[in-house]
C-alpha cells in the first residue's frame, strides 16, 4: 500500500517531464492531449490516495512510510528519500490532488489558445509535483525540496504574461521575499542538523513513539528557539505574513487559476503547515509561540483592514486569504493544530472557489440582484460602526495606503542593502581603478549610481525611490 | 605506483589535441578548422572517458600509463579521473556552440592550446610539467594573435598582469617545493603521486613555499582581494575562452594537488583563511551584484560568488565536504557555461552586447535558449532535483563543522545569487520584444543539441545522483588518503 505514496507524488512529476520532453524536442500536443494527460494523472492520483485512505482506515494505521532508500550518499552522510501520509498529511495530500485537477480541467477553457497553454500545464504539474512532495516529505531535507519548486513555480506563473512589464516586475519582486525567508527554512535546516544530527521527523519529534500530533522536541530549549525562529521566517514568506505579506497582492498579476491555486488553496498553506510539522519544536519554546502569535494577529488585523479598502476582487480575496492565515497562524501558536488543519482545508476550498469565480463576480452579482427582484441590502457597515468616525476614516486612509507597509520595508529592510551593495560598487570600482594603475576614472562612481538607477526600471517603484535616497 | 593502466590514454589524447591544435593553427577556412577542431577534440574526450573509466578501476589509487619512455609524466587518479573528461567534454560543447563569426583558426587554435594545457596540468604527475602547463595556459590570453582578432578586445591590461604574477608565483612555489623534496632522483622529487615529497612540514622554506602557492593560487581564482579582475575580463575580453579559463578551476585544482597533499602541517593551521576568503569572496560578490546591470558583468559575479565555495569545501578536510566541492565544481563548470554560451549565442544574434537597461523580451523568438538559461541559471544555485541541489547539500552538512559560519551563508548567498539570476533572465528574455528581437531564430539544431546534453546531465545527476556523486566521492577519499599519508610521513 505504501507504493502509492510514490504514485501520488510522482506521477505529476512525471507528467510534466513528458510535456517538457515533447515541447523540448518540437513535438506539438494538442491542447486536447495535454489536458487529457493532465486529468488522467490527477484522477490517477485522487483515486490512489482515496485507496490509501480507505486501506488506512480498513486496518486502523495513523501512519504510512515510503522509504526509496537513500538518494545519495557521501562518507558517513546520507540522503534518505522518506515520503510519509500521516493524519497530518492526508487531508493536505487529498486537497492538492483534487485541488490541482479542478484547476487543471478550470483552465482548459480559461487559457483555450492561449500561447503559454503548454507552458502553464507544464508549470502546474511542476506545482503539482511540488506541492505532494512537500506535503508528505519525511523530513526537512525533502521538505525544502518541494518547498523550492512550489515558490518557483508560482513566481514564474506570475510572470505567465511575460509580454507585459509588471507581471514581470512582480514576478521578481515575489521571488525575491520567497528567497529572503527561504534563509530561514534553509539555516534552520542546517542548524538542525547541526544540533540534532538529523532532520527526519521521527528522529527529531518521535524518539518516544507515537505519530503526528504526538511526539517531543529533542533539543534544548536555546536550540528549539533559534531554530523556531528561522523555521517561522520560512514560513512567514509563503504564507504572506507581516512584514512579508507585501508580495501577495503583486502576485495577482498571474491567470486567475494559478492565483486560485497558489494564493487561495495551497501554496499560501505551506507555511502552515511547516510550523504544524514543526509543531513539537516550536511547543516547546515559548518565545517561538509567542512570536507565531504576534505575527499572526498582526497580519490578522493587517490583511482584514486592508482587505476592506481594495478596490479589485482579486487583491481583495488576496488579503482576505491573508487575514485568514494570520488567525491559522495564531491558532497554531496556541497549540490548537486540529483546529488549525480543519481551518486550513476548508479556507483552501472556499478560496479557491471565490477566486474561480472572481472573473464572473459582476456577472453573478447581476443575477442575484435579478433574483431578488432588484432588493439586494446594502454591504458593508457592520464592524466600521463600532469604530469612532473620526478613526473610521484615519484607518481607512492606513488601509489604502495599504499600512504604509511597502514604505517601511523600503526604509528599514531593502534600503540599508541597497546602500551597502551602492557603497561596496564604489569601494570595488576605486579599487579597480587602482589595481589598474590608472588615474580613478571619473566616470566610476557615476557607473555606479547608473547601474543603480538602472534598477528603477527594473525593480519596483518603492525600492527605487530607496535607492535614490542611497544614491544621493 | 605499482599498477597501470591498460593503455596510454591521456598521452593519446593529449597528442591528438596537440597535433589537431598545430593543424588548426595552419588553416586558413574557418569552417575546415572548425570541423577539424571538433573531430581532434572529440577523439580527446573519449581518450579522456576511457582515463575516467579506468582512474575508478583503480580503487582509488593512481594508475601510470604503460609507456617504455616518459612514464610517471601523467596518471590517472580518481580526482583527473573526474575532471579530464569533464573539461575536454566542455571544450568541445563550447567549440560547437560558439557563435560562428567569432570562430577563426587563430581563435580555434587558441581555445585548444588552453584545453592542451588545462588537460596536461590536470593529468600531471611531475611538479614541472603541472607548472608549465598550467602557466602555458594563459599563453593565448597573453599573446595577440588569438582572441583580439576578432571583434571582441583582448584581456584588461590589469588581467594580464594578475594572471601573469599568478603565473609567476606558482613557478616559483613548485620551484620551492622542489628544493624541499626528498628523493633520491630528481625524477622522483619531481613525481607528485609519491607522498614523500616535502621533508619538514614547519620550516621556513616551506611557509614561503605554501604563501607562494597561496598567493598564486588567491590570483588565479579570484578570490578577495583578488577578485577584480574578473569582472572587467569578462565584460571586455573573449567572453567563451575565458568561460574556460575561468572554469578550469586550476588555482582550486593546485589546491588539491599541491598544497594539501605536499604541505599538510602548515595546509591544518593556515587553510582555514583561505576557506574563509572563499566565502568572503561568495558573499562579495553576491552583494556587488545587486547593483550591477551589465549581463557579462553579472554573469561573472555569478561565476565568482558560486565558485568561491569549491574552494572552501576542498579545505575543509572533510569527505563530505570534499565531495560537495567536487559536485560543485561540475556544477559550477557545466551551469556557468552554458549561461556564457546562450549568452554568446544572443550577443551574436543581435550583433550587440547587451546593457540590460531594460526587458528585452528574447523569450518570444528564442523559447529554447531561454529555457536552458533558465535551467542552467538555476541549477547553478541549487534548484531541488538538479545536481546543484545535491552539491549545496553535500557542501552545507560536510562544512557545518569546520565552517559553521558557512550554514548561514551559503543560504544567503545562494538567495540573493537565485535573485541575480531571475534578474538576469527576465532582463534578456521577458517582456514585450522589440522589432529586431522579434527575427532572431531559436537555438540551431548544434546549439540544440549540445545544450540539451548539459541540461540533461544537470537534472538527471539531479535526479539520480548516485552515480555522479560517487566519482567525487572516490575522488575525495583519494585527496584525503593523500594527505593523510604525507602528514603521517611528515610527522
Amino acid at each position: 500500500m505504501e507504493y502509492l505514496i510514490g504514485i501520488i507524488v510522482f506521477l505529476p512529476g512525471l507528467v510534466s517531464l513528458l510535456l517538457g520532453a515533447f515541447w523540448l524536442l518540437g513535438i506539438e500536443l494538442s491542447e486536447r492531449m495535454v489536458a487529457r494527460l493532465t486529468g488522467l494523472c490527477y484522477l490517477i492520483s485522487t483515486g490512489s490516495i482515496l485507496i490509501l485512505l480507505g486501506m488506512m482506515l480498513q486496518t486502523g494505521q495513523n501512519e504510512v512510510r515510503l522509504s526509496l532508500g537513500n538518494w545519495f550518499e557521501a562518507g558517513e552522510y546520507h540522503f534518505p528519500l522518506l515520503l510519509v501520509i500521516d493524519r497530518l498529511s492526508m487531508p493536505l495530500v487529498m486537497l492538492s490532488t483534487v485541488l490541482v485537477g479542478v484547476i487543471g480541467a478550470f483552465s482548459v477553457r480559461y487559457l483555450h489558445r492561449d500561447p503559454g497553454y503548454h507552458r502553464f500545464f507544464i508549470l502546474l504539474n511542476i506545482f503539482g509535483f511540488g506541492i505532494t512532495l512537500l506535503f508528505t516529505a519525511g523530513s526537512f531535507d525533502m521538505i525544502i525540496g518541494g518547498w523550492e519548486l512550489v515558490g518557483l513555480t508560482s513566481v514564474l506563473l506570475i510572470g505567465f504574461f511575460q509580454y507585459r512589464d509588471e507581471p514581470v516586475r512582480s514576478a521578481i519582486r515575489v521571488f525575491l521575499t520567497y528567497r529572503v525567508c527561504d534563509i530561514g527554512l534553509l539555516t534552520g535546516v542546517a542548524l538542525l542538523h547541526h544540533y540534532a544530527g538529523t532532520a527526519i521527523f521521527t528522529q527529531l519529534f518521535n524518539a518516544t513513539g507515537g505519530t503526528w500530533p504526538q511526539g517531543g522536541s529533542t533539543l534544548g530549549n536555546g536550540a528549539a528557539t533559534l531554530v523556531g525562529l528561522l523555521l517561522l521566517l520560512g514560513a512567514m514568506g509563503k504564507a504572506a505574513q507581516i512584514p512579508f505579506s507585501g508580495w501577495l497582492p503583486r502576485a495577482m498579476e498571474g491567470p486567475t487559476p494559478s492565483s486560485a491555486i497558489f494564493y487561495g488553496a495551497l501554496s499560501v498553506h505551506a507555511g502552515a503547515y511547516l510550523l504544524l510539522r514543526a509543531q513539537p519544536l516550536i511547543g516547546s519554546s515559548k518565545v517561538v509561540t509567542g512570536a507565531v502569535i504576534v505575527v499572526g494577529l498582526l497580519t490578522a488585523i493587517h490583511g482584514t483592514m486592508v482587505g476592506r479598502a481594495c478596490a479589485d476582487a482579486k487583491t481583495a480575496i488576496g488579503y482576505a486569504a491573508m487575514a485568514q492565515l494570520g488567525i491559522i497562524f495564531v491558532e497554531i501558536g496556541f497549540g490548537l493544530q486540529w483546529i488549525a488543519l480543519l481551518h486550513i482545508t476548508g479556507h483552501a476550498v472556499v478560496r479557491t472557489l471565490q477566486f474561480l469565480r472572481a472573473p464572473s463576480m459582476l456577472h453573478d452579482h447581476h443575477r442575484i440582484h435579478a433574483a431578488a427582484g432588484g432588493h439586494l441590502g446594502e454591504t458593508g457597515n457592520h464592524f466600521e460602526l463600532i469604530i469612532p468616525r473620526r478613526l473610521r476614516s484615519w484607518l481607512y486612509r492606513l488601509a489604502i495606503e495599504q499600512g504604509h507597509h511597502d514604505t517601511l520595508i523600503e526604509r528599514l529592510g531593502i534600503g540599508p542593502i541597497i546602500r551597502l551593495a551602492a557603497f561596496l560598487t564604489k569601494v570595488e570600482a576605486r579599487w579597480t581603478a587602482i589595481i589598474i594603475a590608472q588615474a580613478p576614472n571619473p566616470a566610476a562612481p557615476l557607473s555606479s549610481r547608473n547601474s543603480l538607477r538602472s534598477m528603477k526600471r527594473f525593480q519596483i517603484d518603492s525600492i527605487n525611490r530607496t535607492m535614490e535616497r542611497a544614491d544621493v | 605506483m605499482s599498477e597501470k593502466m591498460l593503455f596510454p590514454w591521456i598521452s593519446l589524447g593529449i597528442t591528438i589535441l596537440a597535433v589537431t591544435t598545430i593543424w588548426t593553427w595552419r588553416q586558413s577556412s574557418a569552417e575546415k578548422a572548425r570541423r577539424g577542431a571538433t573531430i581532434g577534440l572529440l577523439a580527446t574526450f573519449l581518450t579522456m572517458l576511457a582515463t575516467g573509466l579506468e582512474a575508478f578501476r583503480g580503487h582509488g589509487n593512481p594508475l601510470a600509463e604503460p609507456l617504455p619512455v616518459g612514464e610517471g609524466v601523467f596518471s590517472a587518479d580518481p580526482l583527473n579521473g573526474l575532471l579530464l573528461p569533464l573539461y575536454s567534454g566542455l571544450t568541445l560543447g563550447m567549440i560547437v556552440l560558439a557563435p560562428r563569426r567569432k570562430v577563426t583558426p587563430r581563435w580555434l587554435s587558441g581555445l585548444l592550446i588552453l584545453a592542451v594545457m588545462t588537460l596536461t596540468a590536470y593529468a600531471a604527475n611531475n611538479l614541472a610539467v603541472f607548472a608549465l602547463a598550467w602557466t602555458a595556459t594563459l599563453i593565448p590570453f597573453l599573446k595577440r594573435h588569438f582572441f583580439s582578432q576578432t571583434e571582441e578586445h583582448a584581456l584588461p591590461p590589469a588581467s594580464r598582469i594578475i594572471l601573469t604574477v599568478s603565473a609567476i608565483l606558482l613557478v616559483c612555489g613548485t620551484i620551492l617545493l622542489i628544493m624541499l623534496s626528498a628523493g633520491p632522483t630528481l625524477l622522483e622529487r619531481l613525481s607528485l603521486s609519491q607522498p614523500r615529497i616535502v621533508q619538514s612540514g614547519e620550516s621556513l622554506l616551506a611557509y614561503a613555499a605554501f604563501t607562494t602557492l597561496l598567493l598564486a593560487i588567491i590570483l588565479r581564482k579570484g578570490l578577495f582581494p583578488a577578485h577584480s579582475w574578473v569582472a572587467p575580463s569578462f565584460e571586455n575580453g573573449p567572453l567563451i575562452p575565458l568561460t574556460l579559463l575561468f572554469n578550469g578551476h586550476l588555482g582550486a585544482f593546485a589546491l588539491a594537488r599541491l598544497v594539501l597533499p605536499l604541505l599538510p602541517g602548515i595546509s591544518n593551521t593556515a587553510l582555514p583563511l583561505v576557506g574563509d576568503l572563499g566565502l568572503l569572496t561568495a558573499g562579495l560578490a553576491a552583494v556587488l551584484a545587486i547593483s550591477e546591470r551589465s549581463p557579462r558583468r553579472l554573469l561573472a559575479l555569478l561565476s565568482i560568488s558560486q565558485s568561491s565555495f569549491i574552494v572552501t569545501g576542498l579545505e575543509s578536510s572533510n569527505q563530505d565536504a570534499v565531495a560537495g566541492a567536487l559536485v560543485h565544481w561540475q556544477v559550477v563548470v557545466v551551469a556557468t557555461s552554458v549561461l556564457t554560451a546562450v549568452y554568446a549565442g544572443i550577443e551574436a544574434r543581435l550583433g550587440t552586447p547587451l546593457e540590460g537597461r531594460s526587458l528585452l523580451g528574447l523569450a518570444r523568438s528564442a523559447p529554447r535558449l531561454a529555457v536552458f538559461f533558465a535551467i542552467a541559471g538555476l541549477a547553478l544555485v541549487g534548484l531541488p532535483l538538479t545536481l546543484g541541489f545535491v552539491a549545496e547539500d553535500l557542501l552545507l552538512h560536510g562544512t557545518l563543522e569546520t565552517h559553521p559560519q558557512l550554514g548561514f551563508i551559503l543560504p544567503v548567498v545562494t538567495a540573493l545569487n537565485a535573485f541575480h539570476i531571475i534578474r538576469l533572465f527576465a532582463t534578456i528574455f521577458l517582456g514585450r520584444p522589440s522589432n529586431s528581437a522579434l527575427t532572431i531564430p531559436d537555438a540551431l539544431p548544434r546549439e540544440r543539441w549540445v545544450l540539451t546534453a548539459a541540461i540533461v546531465l544537470l537534472i538527471l545527476g539531479g535526479l539520480f545522483p548516485a552515480l555522479l556523486v560517487r566519482l567525487p566521492v572516490d575522488a575525495a577519499e583519494h585527496i584525503l588518503k593523500t594527505v593523510l599519508s604525507s602528514a603521517t610521513l611528515s610527522h
